[in-house]
Formats: structure tokens, sequence, C-alpha cells
């Protein structure tokens, strides 16, 4: 019985998680040409995308491109997984890192300039929002007493109230981790061109639809972090929170459609200042 | 005793025996059985001390110090002397003033404080026990063809490989007499001998680089021996204690005590090149890469961070305790920002190694029983995955005649078995299901545990910093780079067993890492802490991180085929559509044929090398000197 | 290929030409035309194209670019020439240098009329190249 509900979760999750990432770019597509006065394309078209690429030739310019990119795709799957089973957010982490790892590998293994500029970028901007990732760990932990995600629906109040300036720093590596302007240093979205496309410039077919695909993941595992700072015991709570996850990723799609790209040292250090200001203001009122 | 002699014993025969050997034959026969014995003794002392805590009383053999005593000081006249010689005073200095309050400690009181337990094997000494023999075992072998080769790459250093391996010896058998003794001065007897040691390998080639960094390690190092006697001295006059399982029962509040365990502790900082410190281990790498592996990985450093960690009782709150967690802790910043900067392969080895073993230093200085397993585990991994990157950094650098990262983007298509060996070795150091992470974040649930906001700080940038370095090291690796091979090295049976045998360690270790856990730290922890014991890593974890280990096996096994059969039409790379059609070069302006080089980021506007090294050890010094005003002024004022 | 047809993503190229054909090119982007509503985009990157946009005419210089951008695009890919110059070298048909129209380089699917063609003609003939990925 306890086998079944764990492959019936699982299985909810596999079918959700990447419907609500890929609804949440199409909607990110749409709002962004809302805000420029166009009608967009239809709030499906992230699924049209990769259906198509899906069923395109795929060509490549490294044998091993294909795993990297596939590898990739299976710990984003694996660490929404984790996230969603509510076990140890440091895996979670952790996992995550290591997906971000190989995607940076599939990068480098293409061997082309472009993708190499932008693998090296990508590095970069991991640099950038790593801490306060851990931080954000580090600083659940320490509210909620322990690092399984499950624990956060018996909290007695949302983490927020406590992590308030962890939050703030969240919110801010969140467009770097979304690769939303100003910090689109690496790789771009939809029209946006940056050193031609980047990482992902040497990409076709089901490559290409993989990373949309882990794009999903990475989206629905950033937000879920999100999450993690409104819940609490109360079940008015939980909706209440994906209500928030929805208002937070349209304000980086605001500010996406708002700012100017910057420089990759202009990201690294505004980043780690953010993150140094708000996580330590933070961990040291926690632990006075 | 008879498991723990050979230890010693075993190395310091083979010594002689590769002391007499001239031929590469006898070397080779010589030191594979040297390996075979020693790894044979550890395991069979880890076997048989498996169950209990062994303890030996040696009070009835007085001789021992005796010898001991003799061969220190004709060390410690052989160290003046050459400093004096070559006009190193500073070691003169540190040496004579080391040996003269040793001699006098020994003549004044050393008969009046009995020892009852000369040398104590429990679960930690084990460990090291295992690290020791086997690693170094491999490295030794390793040794063999390399050193071969080295001469013939070299013709212009003289061949002295007798001393060479004779001293690989003694040092394995220094560290085994480290590591199980517990009488505090023969430890400081087995410390001096590592030091003398490290100089003699070190200043191998004899030329005026390597004689500069041999001096430069061998002076700092005696500044740590120095510190270490004056510990044992003030230890012994005031608590009349001489042995280690007595000390850390310590009151460690009590002045004397404090700045005694500050002193130790600083004697084990300058062994494991934490940042003030840390010149020596950088001068290092100039010396024959097995010298680089045997300090590095598995010895030389490792003593520094033992003794640390048998101080760890000792930590916590009082200044020993905060000025070797910050010590730590910026070092772990530093040298991993450092290590951004750096294109030679063995320099960014050598920086990561201070790196880690500065976050080992941070988990014994606060002292709880999370973190001290957090530094053991730290200790195993980090020494089989770095032995094994040293090892394949020197086997690169003969097969492409450099060590520079940028020129790996073509190891692939040379030499598939030594990408793999790095690239294992640098998964190891730091993605996710293996070894370095589990216990990194074992210690950095330590530290947030225990609220210490600016290492857990300096914990989450240190973190990321090593991400960067590490990956991008790797993504040239796997980088698709055509290059022809340079020079027509073929790897030695010699050197593929040991790097195979540490490759598989790597995997193997992490595998069975809740095993080591539960059979030695939990309990060497619960020894040194009195208190009950659970690991830090929950089992349903473990079964995630075993878990995430066999998908990276299984993934790529279950695409092998699938990808291999369905085969995928290679176009060219895209380069604005002026690639000249091999990847390699493009059309650039004025229609000339420009090649195509692509380098990875080292930041050099960001990131100045000796600006930073300066400081990161200003920082450390001066959090040290603090420590020691507070340790000395809380004792004697 | 049903989902070819709804997700048409672009590389444009530009030849030997005024510009004129060029600039209506950018404009099917702008809000009044917005070639984003049928789910294309303008990629920059033969590797993601489906479709390649040629303005402009095929001279010396530019022929193996064009051929090797076209080359690198992966199946099933359609070619659309915009302008008068794409489509037989234009005003440029005489110059010292000039090869002809984009169909002397590759095979072309669709042939934009105009100079400058307009922006529904484009975003036509880019509909009508669809048919031609089926």
């Amino acid at each position: 019985m306890r086998a079944l509900i764990l492959t019936l979760r699982i299985l909810g999750i596999l079918i959700l998680a990447p419907a609500a990432g890929g609804l949440l770019t199409g909607l990110d597509r749409v709002v962004s040409a809302r805000m420029q006065r166009r009608k967009g394309p239809p709030i499906l078209q992230p699924f049209y995308d990769v259906m198509k690429l899906a069923r395109k030739q795929s060509t490549t310019v490294s044998s091993m491109t294909r795993y990297f990119v596939t590898l990739s795709m299976c710990f984003n799957i694996f660490t929404v997984l984790l996230f969603g089973l509510g076990l140890d957010l440091m895996l979670c982490v952790f996992a995550f890192t290591l997906a971000c790892v190989f995607f940076v590998l599939s990068g480098y293994s293409s061997n082309s300039p472009f993708s190499f500029v932008g693998t090296e970028r990508e590095l970069v901007q991991i640099m950038c929002y790593e801490p306060m990732v851990l931080i954000v760990a580090f600083g659940y932990y320490q509210v909620s007493g322990s690092f399984n995600v499950g624990d956060a629906f018996r909290m007695g109040s949302p983490a927020v109230m406590r992590l308030p300036f962890i939050f703030i720093g969240l919110l801010y590596v969140l467009s770097v981790k979304l690769r939303k302007s100003p910090f689109d240093l690496s790789m771009s979205h939809h029209g946006h061109q940056e050193i031609v496309k980047g990482v992902i410039t040497e990409l076709t077919g089901i490559c290409l639809a993989m990373v949309e695909v882990s794009h999903w993941f990475e989206t629905v595992f950033a937000l879920g972090l999100v999450y993690l700072f409104f819940v609490y015991a109360s079940p008015a709570s939980w909706a209440a929170a994906l209500a928030l996850c929805l208002a937070a990723f349209l304000m980086e799609t605001l500010i996406d459609n708002a700012f100017a790209r910057v420089k990759w040292k202009l990201a690294l250090q505004a980043s780690w200042i953010v993150i140094f200001v708000t996580g330590g203001v933070n961990l040291l009122l926690l632990n006075l | 005793m008879p498991t723990i002699l050979p230890l010693l014993g075993v190395p310091l025969v083979f010594a002689v025996f590769t002391f007499f050997a001239r031929t590469q034959k006898a070397f080779a026969r010589t030191v594979r059985a040297a390996a075979v014995c020693v790894a044979a003794a550890s395991l069979l002392c880890v076997a048989a001390h498996y169950g209990d805590v062994y303890s030996a009383d040696l009070s009835a053999y007085p001789r021992i110090k005796t010898v001991m005593l003799a061969i220190e000081v004709a060390m410690s006249a052989y160290l003046i002397y050459i400093g004096a010689a070559r006009r190193h005073f500073l070691l003169s200095l540190f040496s004579a003033a080391q040996i003269g309050a040793f001699v006098w400690f020994e003549a004044a009181y050393g008969h009046s404080i009995r020892v009852k337990e000369a040398v104590t094997v429990d679960r930690l000494s084990l460990i090291m026990i295992a690290i020791v023999g086997v690693i170094g075992g491999l490295i030794c072998v390793y040794a063999v063809e390399y050193m071969k080769d080295f001469h013939r790459h070299h013709p212009e250093y003289k061949d002295r490989r007798p001393m060479f391996f004779t001293v690989l010896m003694v040092f394995l058998a220094a560290m085994f007499g480290l590591v199980v003794s517990n009488d505090l001065s023969f430890m400081l007897f087995f410390w001096e001998v590592t030091s003398l040691c490290s100089f003699l390998l070190i200043g191998y080639t004899r030329t005026p680089e390597a004689e500069k960094n041999a001096f430069l390690a061998v002076v700092i190092n005696t500044f740590g021996g120095l510190c270490f006697t004056v510990g044992i001295v003030l230890l012994a006059v005031y608590e009349n204690i001489l042995d280690l399982n007595g000390l850390i029962r310590l009151n460690p509040d009590a002045p004397i005590v404090v700045a005694a365990v500050f002193l130790i502790a600083c004697a084990g900082l300058t062994k494991a090149a934490q940042l003030p410190f840390s010149g020596w281990l950088l001068g290092a790498m100039a010396a024959p890469t097995p010298t680089s592996a045997m300090l590095h990985s598995s010895t030389m450093v490792k003593a520094g961070v033992y003794v640390i960690i048998r101080l760890a009782p000792l930590l916590g709150r009082n200044a020993a305790g905060v000025s070797m967690t910050l010590v730590g802790g910026v070092t772990f910043f530093a040298t991993a920002v450092l290590a951004v900067g750096q294109s030679d392969a063995k320099k960014i080895l050598a920086y990561s190694t201070i790196s880690n073993l500065g976050l080992i230093v941070a988990c014994a200085g606060i002292n709880t029983a999370e973190s001290l397993w957090a530094a053991v585990m730290l200790i195993v991994f980090h020494a089989i995955a770095k032995s094994l990157l040293f090892l394949a950094v020197g086997s690169t650098e003969y097969q492409l005649g450099s060590r520079n990262v940028e020129d790996m983007d073509g190891l692939f298509q040379i030499s598939p078995a030594l990408t793999t060996f790095l690239a294992v070795g640098i998964a190891g150091m730091f993605v996710a299901p293996f070894g370095m992470l589990i216990s990194k974040w074992a210690a950095m649930k330590a530290f947030v545990d225990s609220g210490n906001v600016p290492v857990v700080l300096m914990l989450a940038f240190g973190s990321s910093v090593t991400l960067f370095f590490w990956t991008k090291w790797l993504g040239k690796l796997i980088a698709n780079a055509h290059r022809t091979a340079p020079t027509n090295y073929v790897m030695r049976g010699d050197e593929k067993v040991s790097m195979y045998s540490l490759a598989a360690l790597v995997v193997v270790v992490c595998l069975a890492h809740p095993l080591i856990s539960s059979g030695f730290i939990a309990p060497y922890i619960e020894g040194a802490m009195l208190t009950p014991f659970a690991s830090p890593i929950a089992s349903r974890t473990t079964t995630v991180i075993i878990l995430m280990l066999c998908m990276l096996f299984i993934i790529p096994i279950v695409l092998l085929p699938l990808y291999t059969r369905r085969r995928v039409k290679r176009t060219s790379v895209y380069m604005s559509g002026e690639n000249t059609g091999d990847n390699r070069s493009f059309r650039g302006g004025m229609g000339r044929v420009r090649p195509v080089e692509l380098r990875n980021w080292y930041m050099p506007s960001l990131l100045r090398e000796k600006r930073l090294l300066a400081a990161g050890g200003g920082v450390c010094a001066l959090i040290v000197l603090g420590g020691f005003f507070v340790a000395m002024g809380g004792a004697f004022l | 290929m049903k989902y070819a047809k709804k997700s048409p993503w672009i590389l444009h190229y530009d030849g030997s030409s005024c510009n004129g054909c060029d600039i209506e090119v950018l404009a099917c982007l702008n809000p009044l035309f917005d070639i984003e509503r049928f789910g294309a985009i303008n990629t920059g990157n033969p590797k993601h194209a489906d479709i390649l946009l040629i303005t402009g005419a095929i001279n010396e210089q530019n022929i193996s670019v064009v051929k090797q951008l076209y080359e690198q695009m992966p199946n099933p890919k359609a070619v659309v020439a915009v302008g008068v110059c794409a489509a037989t070298g234009g005003i440029f048909k005489d110059c010292y240098n000039m090869i002809g129209g984009v169909g002397e380089a590759i095979p072309v699917d669709v042939y934009v009329p105009g100079c400058a063609s307009r922006p529904e003609a484009i975003i036509d003939g880019v509909v009508k190249a669809l048919d031609k990925i089926k």
C-alpha cells in the first residue's frame, strides 16, 4: 500500500511538474508580449516547441554532448522528485547542482566558441546563486529544525517571518537562476539572443527539447524554494503560497522586461554583496 | 605489539634494501614488495585491532626514549649545521631552540612523568593507518616507473633514487609511528622525522628553486616543531601530563591547558599548511609528483590535521578553538578563491588541498560530535581523491608535455584512461554523490548547529567557488578539441595499477561510507566525547545518495547502446557560417584563416594571486597572533 | 509534423542588399505585426532554425556562408527568399562580384516578391514555407 502511494505520488510529480513548468514558461512569454503591447504566442507554445524539437532531426558536434544533456535532465527531474516527496532539502540542492554541472559540461563538450563563452558565463552564474541556495537551506534548517522539506507543513508560522532577508536574497538570485535579464548572460530565452544562444548554441532536436524540459523542472524547483517560505501548518497557507509563487514568477517577468543585461563582473559582485548582506544579517539575527 | 611493530619495521627494513638498490629492476622489485607488505601490515593491524582500543606500556624499555632522543639530537644537529652552512639562520635558530628546550625538559622532568600507555591504537589511528598504508603504498608503486621517466625527461638532475625511495619508506614509518603514539614526546619525535623527510624529498633535484622550497618547508615545519615542544613542556611542567589520552581529559577552560593546546594546534597549522604557513606547500609543488602526492594527500599534511583532531575535545569555545575555527574558515575560503586564478594543474591541487585542510581544521576547531565526524570523513575522502589526482596529473604531464589545464582539452582523444582518472578524481572532490560532498554537508550542518555565522558564510561562498574551479577543469578535460599526442609516452603497468586502484577506491569508499562511519568514526567519537553518537547523515539520506551514485553509472550505461545505435548526423560547429570545415579554424577578416582557441576564465582583473595571498595570510596571522596573546595572557598574566 | 507548423523558428540572413528588406523583416517582430503570434522566433542560430529567411543577393563572399548555414540546419527545413535581390540579384545583378539570387546557392522553397517586401508578405511567405516542412 505504501509502495502504491509512493508510486502514485512520483507519477503525480512527474506529470504535474513539467505541466506547471511549461505553462509558466508559456505564461512568461504571453505576459512579456503583453508588456510590450504585443499579442504574443499561445500559452501552450512551449509544449508545441518541445514537441516539434523532439521530432526534428538531431545533429551533433560531439558524441558526448547527448549524454551530458540527458544526465542533466535526469538529475533535474530527480531534484524535483526529492523536493516533491518532502525529502532532505540539502540533497535537493546537491542534486540540483549536479544537474547544473552536467549542463555546463554539455556546453564544454561541444568545444564551440559561442557555447564555450556561454558555458563560462553559466559557471559564473552558478557561482552567483549557489551561496544563496545553500543559505536558504541553512536558514530553513534553523527555522524548521530539520532539512526535511515535508516538515514545512508542520511549522507554526511561515518561514518568511523569521527569514525575511534571506527571502529577499532568494528573490534576487531567482533572476540569476532563471536566466532573466539583467542576468541572462549565459543563454537567453525565446526571442532574445546573447552570444547566439550561449550554452545551447550547438544543440538540436531532442537534445534541445530535453534542455527545455529541464528548464521547466528548474523553474518548478526554484519556485518550490519560494513556496517553502510561505507554507506552514495552516492548510489555507498551502494555496496562498502557490499564489505567492506565481506572483514571484510574474515579478521576474517584469524585471526581465525592465532591465538591460549587465556584465558578468557586475552580476557576480552584485549578487555576492546582496547574498552576503541579506544572508549574513538574517543568520546573525537567527543566532542572536 | 606484534601488529604494531611491523608498521614501523617493514618500511624501515625496505628502506635499507632500497638504499642499496642500484638498478631499475631492483627498485621495482623492492618498492613493489615494500608497498604490498606495508599495505598488508596496515590492513592486518586494522583487522587485529578493530574490536578494541589497543594500548601498550613501554615504560619497561627506557632505552627507547634514549635512542629517540639521540636521533632527535642528531637530526637537529644536521638541521642547525645545514641552516648555518646555507645561510638559513632562522632554521638553525628554530632547530636549536627546539632541541635545547627538549633536551632540557628530558633532563629535568622527563623521568618524573610516567606515561602508562605510550602507544594507543584506537579507531582514528586505524583509519589513519589504513590511509597511510594503502594510499602511501600505491603512491610508492607509482613512483617506481615515474622516477625512471623523470630522470629520462630531466637528464640534468643527478639520479638519487636510492635516497628518494629510502626517504619515502622512512616517511611511511614515521607516519605510522605518529598515529599510534600516545606519548607526546614520541609523537614529537615522529613529527620531527616527517619534517626532515619532507625537506629531503622537496629538495630532491637540488636545483636552486628546489633548495629554496625545501628550506622554506623545513623552516616553517621546524617552527611548528618548536611550538609543539613548548606546548609539551608547558603541559608536563604545569599539569604533569605527557600523554594524549590524559591530555584530552583535562579541563578545556584551564588557562595553562588552553595555552599548551594552542601551541600544539599551531604546530598542526604549520604542517597542515594553513594560511600564514601555507607557503611551503605551494613551493613543494616543484618536487617530483610522487612527493607531492605523498606529502599533500595522505601523509604530511594529514599529520597536521590529525594532531588538531586529536586535540579537538580541548578546543571549542576557548581561545585555541576559536582561533583554529577562524583560521580554518578563512583558509578554506581564501585558497578556494585563489585556486580559481590558477591554470597550473598542480597549483590548483595545492590550493584545493590547503582549502580542504582548512575545512578540516575549522571542523576540529568547533569541537562538536558532528563536526568531528565530518573532519575524519574529509580526511578519508580527500586522501583518496587527491592522491588519484596528483598521480594522474603527473602522468598527464608526461603525456602532454605540460600540466597546464588549458592544454588538457584534447586529452580524451590522446588518453581516455588518464582523462577518466582525472575526471573521477575531480568528481570525487566536489560533486554530489561523492564522498567529499557528503562530508562537507555534515560540516555545514555542524557549523549551522553551532551558530557560527561567519564560518557558515565562508562555507557557502567557498563551496560555490570550489564548484567553479573544479567544473572548469572538468570541462577542459571533456572538451572535444582536436590535438595530436605531443609525446610518445605510454603508461606503465605500475602506474596503471595504482591509478586504477585509487579510482576504484573513490567509488567504493563512497559506497561504503556508512560502514566506515558506524564501524570506525562513531566509536572513536564516542570514546573521545564520552557521549553516544549517531551519524549526522540519516539512513534515508544515505539511501538517496547511493541511489544518485547508481544513477550516475546506470543512466550512461542504458543510454550507450541507445545512442550508439541511433547514429546522429555530425555537423560542423557554428562559427557564423565561417567555419573552414574542420572546427579548428575560421575565415576571419580580410579573408585570413584564423585558428580557434578557447580559454577558460581566470578572472585576473578580480583575482591577483599575490595580493589575495597576502590578504588571507594577513588575516590568518592576525587571528593566530590574537589567539596566541589571549592564550598566553590567560595562562601567565 | 503538425507541431512544426506551430513553432517556426527563423534564421535571418542578409546578403548583398540595400537593407530595406532587412528592416521589413525586423518590422515583423514589432507590436503591429507580431510574428510571435504564430510561435515564430528569430533565433539567429542555424542549429535551432526551421526556416532560413534570406534577404539580399548572393555574391562571391557570402555564398560559402549561406551554404554552410543551410548545411548546419537540421531537417526538415525550408528556405524563404525575401525581395527581388534574393530572387534574382535585383539591381545588384550586374555588379562584378555578384552571383545572383539565393537559388544559385541553395534550393529555395518560397520567393517573397517586393522591393522592399512588405511585412505582411514576409509573414505570408513564412506561413507558406510551413507547408514545405510537414
